[in-house]
C-alpha cells in the first residue's frame, strides 16, 4: 500500500473513531482535527522500533498490593443532591429524551 | 502587594497561633489582594468569599481555644479546580462541568478542612488537566506573573501563578505528566509530585488514573513539606493509596546532604535544551557537591521513548475516564437532542474543548480492536523498560538531578496549534509519572531576561522526605527562591 493510501486509511479510521467516541465535527474542523491526530499517531509510532519481546507490561506504577475495605452500607445524608446537577429532572428522576417510539 | 500576602505558610501559622493576627483579618486581606491583582493574571476561576469568612471565623474560635491547631489552621489557601468541593462549583475548567456543584468533598479537601485551612477559591487549569500552558482552560488563559505575555505552564498553571503572585501562600495541583513541576518551574515556585499512591485521588476529577497524583506547591521547601504532610496518607476510598505511615516532612528537614549520591542522567542534557537551563541545572549539581553530596553521571537509556509511551497510555485512560460525561446525570446536557444518541454526541461535542476531544479520540483509537496490541500493550511494555531504568539508576544514587523543562517559559499562543511541540515541553517530567516516582521542582536560576529556571530532583518511591531535605539544603545555600515577580 502506498504512503498516501495508508494515510487516507488512517484518517478515515480517526474520523470513524471520533464518531464512536460521540464527538461530531463539521468538515473543516474534522480536517484540522484529523491532521493533528495523525501527527500525534505518527509520533507515537516510534515505539515500534523498541524491542519489547519478553517484557511484561506495567499495570501499576508502584509495586504494592492494593488494600481493600469492607463493603459496608453507609448513609448518605443528602440524596437529593446526587441528582441536583442533572440537566433535566423529573422529581427524584433524571430525564432523558425518549428512547422507544410509541406505536 | 499587601504585607501579609508576602509571608509564607510557616510565618502565617506562627502569627495566627500567637494571636498576632486573626484568620478573619488575614482572609479579608487575601480576598482583597485577589480581587485587586488577579484580573491581570486570571488565576482564579471561582472565589468563595462567604464560605471563606465562615471558615475563618471557625478557625479563629479553634485558635482561641488553643487546641488542635495545625500548620494550616486559619490560613487562606486556594486549590486547583480539579478537586471536588462540596457546595462550591467545580469546573475542571471545562464547559461540560461549567455549572457542576459537587455534593461531596474529596479526601484531600476533607483533610484540608479538618486541618482548619480556609479555602478562598478554585484555581484555573488546562481543561481536564490536559495541557502544558494553561491555554486550554475554558475560562481563558492564565498569565505568568513574571511576564504577562508568557504562559505560566500547565496544567496547574493557575495554582503556580497564584502562589508566585502572592494570591495564596500555598496551593495544590495535580501532576499527570508534569503538571505540578512544569508550572512550578515556569513561575519560580516549589512543586512536588509525590510517589503515585502517596495522596488519595478520591474526589479528584480523573484524567489518567495510573499517572495522576496530587502535588503541593509553595514558595519554599518548608511550606511545601508542611502541605504534603497535611494531605498525604492511605485512604480507604482509594485502593491505590499506599498503606505506609506519613513522616513529619517538615521535621525531617536537616539540610544535611553529606554522603548522599546524586545522579546526573546524560539523556536529559541533549540537543534542544536551552543553554541557560542546562547551565543553571549543572550549577545546581555543583552546589549539592559543595554541600557534601557525591555527583555522578548516570544513564536512563529509554528516556527517548517516554513521550510516545505517555501519549498512548494517558489518552487511553482519559478516553475511558471521560466516557462518563454523557450529558445525562451531571454536566452540560444539550437541550435540543432528539434522541439519546444525539444527547450524548451533542453534549460532548458542545462541552469538550479541542485538546480534550483530541485526546479522547487518540485514546479511543489506541484501545480499539486491531490497534490495542500495537499501541497500548506496546506502551505498557515500554513503561516497564522506562521504570527499570530508574530502578537500575537508584542502585547507584540516592536522587537524580535534571532539568524540569527544556526551555524557560514560552509565549502565549506560541505552541497552541502544534501538539507535538507542546507535548515536548514535558519530556523531562513524563518519565517520572510513568515510573510512579516522586519528583520535585524548585527554582535554580533566572535567565538573562529575568525569567525563572527550575531544576528537578527525582527520588525512590516514598522518599519524599529525602527529596525535600535535599531541596532544603540547596535552598539554604542559594537565593533563587527569594526572587519574586515584579508587580505591575
Amino acid at each position: 500500500m502506498s504512503d498516501t493510501a495508508k494515510r487516507d486509511r488512517k484518517n478515515a479510521a480517526v474520523e470513524k473513531t471520533a464518531r464512536l467516541a460521540k464527538l461530531a465535527f463539521d468538515e473543516a474542523e474534522m480536517k484540522r482535527f484529523v491532521e493533528k491526530a495523525a501527527s500525534v499517531l505518527e509520533y507515537v509510532e516510534q515505539l515500534s522500533e523498541l524491542d519489547t519481546s519478553g517484557i511484561e507490561p506495567t499495570s501499576h506504577a508502584v509495586d504494592f498490593r492494593p488494600v481493600l475495605r469492607q463493603d459496608e452500607v453507609r448513609t448518605f445524608d443528602d440524596p437529593d443532591s446526587t441528582t441536583a446537577d442533572a440537566p433535566e429532572r423529573d422529581g427524584p428522576y433524571v430525564q432523558v429524551p425518549r428512547v422507544i417510539e410509541s406505536e | 502587594m499587601r504585607e501579609l500576602c508576602k509571608k509564607g505558610l510557616a510565618q502565617l501559622a506562627e502569627l495566627l497561633k500567637g494571636r498576632k493576627i486573626s484568620s478573619v483579618e488575614l482572609t479579608r486581606e487575601y480576598l482583597a489582594e485577589i480581587e485587586e491583582r488577579d484580573p491581570s493574571i486570571n488565576s482564579f476561576v471561582t472565589l468563595c468569599p462567604e464560605a471563606a469568612m465562615e471558615a475563618a471565623k471557625a478557625a479563629d474560635a479553634r485558635l482561641a481555644r488553643g487546641e488542635g491547631a495545625t500548620a494550616l489552621t486559619g490560613v487562606p489557601i486556594a486549590i486547583k479546580d480539579i478537586f471536588v468541593t462540596k457546595g462550591v462549583r467545580t469546573t475542571c475548567c471545562s464547559r461540560i462541568l461549567e455549572n457542576y456543584v459537587p455534593p461531596y468533598d474529596g479526601t484531600v479537601v476533607a483533610k484540608l478542612k479538618a486541618s482548619g485551612a480556609v479555602m478562598t477559591g478554585k484555581l484555573s487549569m488546562d481543561e481536564f488537566a490536559m495541557g502544558s500552558s494553561n491555554e486550554f482552560s475554558a475560562f481563558g488563559p492564565v498569565k505568568n506573573p513574571w511576564d504577562r505575555s508568557l504562559t505560566p505552564g500547565g496544567s496547574s498553571g493557575g495554582s503556580a501563578a497564584a502562589v508566585a503572585a502572592g494570591l495564596t501562600p500555598v496551593s495544590l495541583g495535580t501532576d499527570t505528566g508534569g503538571s505540578v513541576r512544569q508550572p512550578a518551574a515556569f513561575c519560580g515556585v516549589v512543586g512536588l509530585k509525590p510517589t503515585y499512591g502517596r495522596i488519595s485521588r478520591y474526589g479528584i476529577i480523573a484524567f489518567a488514573s495510573s499517572l495522576d497524583q496530587v502535588g503541593p506547591m509553595a514558595r519554599d521547601v518548608r511550606d511545601c513539606a508542611a502541605m504534603l504532610g497535611a494531605v498525604a496518607g492511605h485512604d480507604e476510598l482509594d485502593a491505590t493509596t499506599i498503606p505506609a505511615p506519613v513522616p513529619d516532612y517538615a521535621a525531617s528537614l536537616t539540610g544535611d546532604v553529606r554522603g548522599k549520591t546524586v545522579g546526573v542522567p546524560r539523556e536529559y542534557f541533549v540537543e534542544g535544551i536551552d543553554p541557560e537551563v542546562e547551565s543553571a541545572v549543572r550549577a545546581a549539581s555543583d552546589v549539592l557537591a559543595r554541600l557534601g553530596a557525591k555527583v555522578i553521571d548516570i544513564s536512563l537509556p529509554h528516556t527517548r521513548y517516554s513521550l510516545a509511551c505517555y501519549y498512548i497510555i494517558a489518552p487511553a485512560e482519559a478516553s475511558a475516564n471521560l466516557a462518563r460525561y454523557d450529558g445525562v446525570r451531571y454536566g452540560h446536557g444539550s437541550r435540543n437532542a432528539k434522541d439519546l444518541d444525539a444527547l450524548f454526541s451533542d453534549s460532548r461535542t458542545e462541552g469538550f474543548g479541542p485538546e480534550v476531544a483530541l485526546r479522547i479520540v487518540l485514546g479511543t483509537y489506541v484501545l480499539s480492536s486491531g490497534y490495542y496490541d500495537a499501541y497500548y500493550l506496546k506502551a505498557r511494555k515500554a513503561r516497564t523498560l522506562i521504570k527499570g531504568d530508574f530502578l537500575e539508576a537508584f542502585k547507584e544514587c540516592d536522587a537524580i538531578i535534571a532539568p524540569v523543562t527544556p526551555t524557560p517559559p514560552f509565549r502565549l499562543g506560541e505552541k497552541i496549534d502544534d501538539p507535538i511541540r507542546m507535548y515536548l515541553n514535558d519530556i523531562f517530567t513524563i518519565p517520572v509519572n510513568l515510573a510512579g516516582l516522586p519528583g520535585l521542582s524548585m527554582p535554580c536560576g533566572v535567565t538573562k531576561s529575568a525569567l525563572p529556571i527550575g531544576m528537578q530532583l527525582i527520588g525512590r518511591p516514598l522518599e519524599e522526605a529525602e527529596l525535600l531535605n535535599m531541596a532544603y539544603a540547596y535552598e539554604r545555600a542559594t537565593e533563587w527562591h527569594t526572587k519574586v515577580p515584579v508587580e505591575d
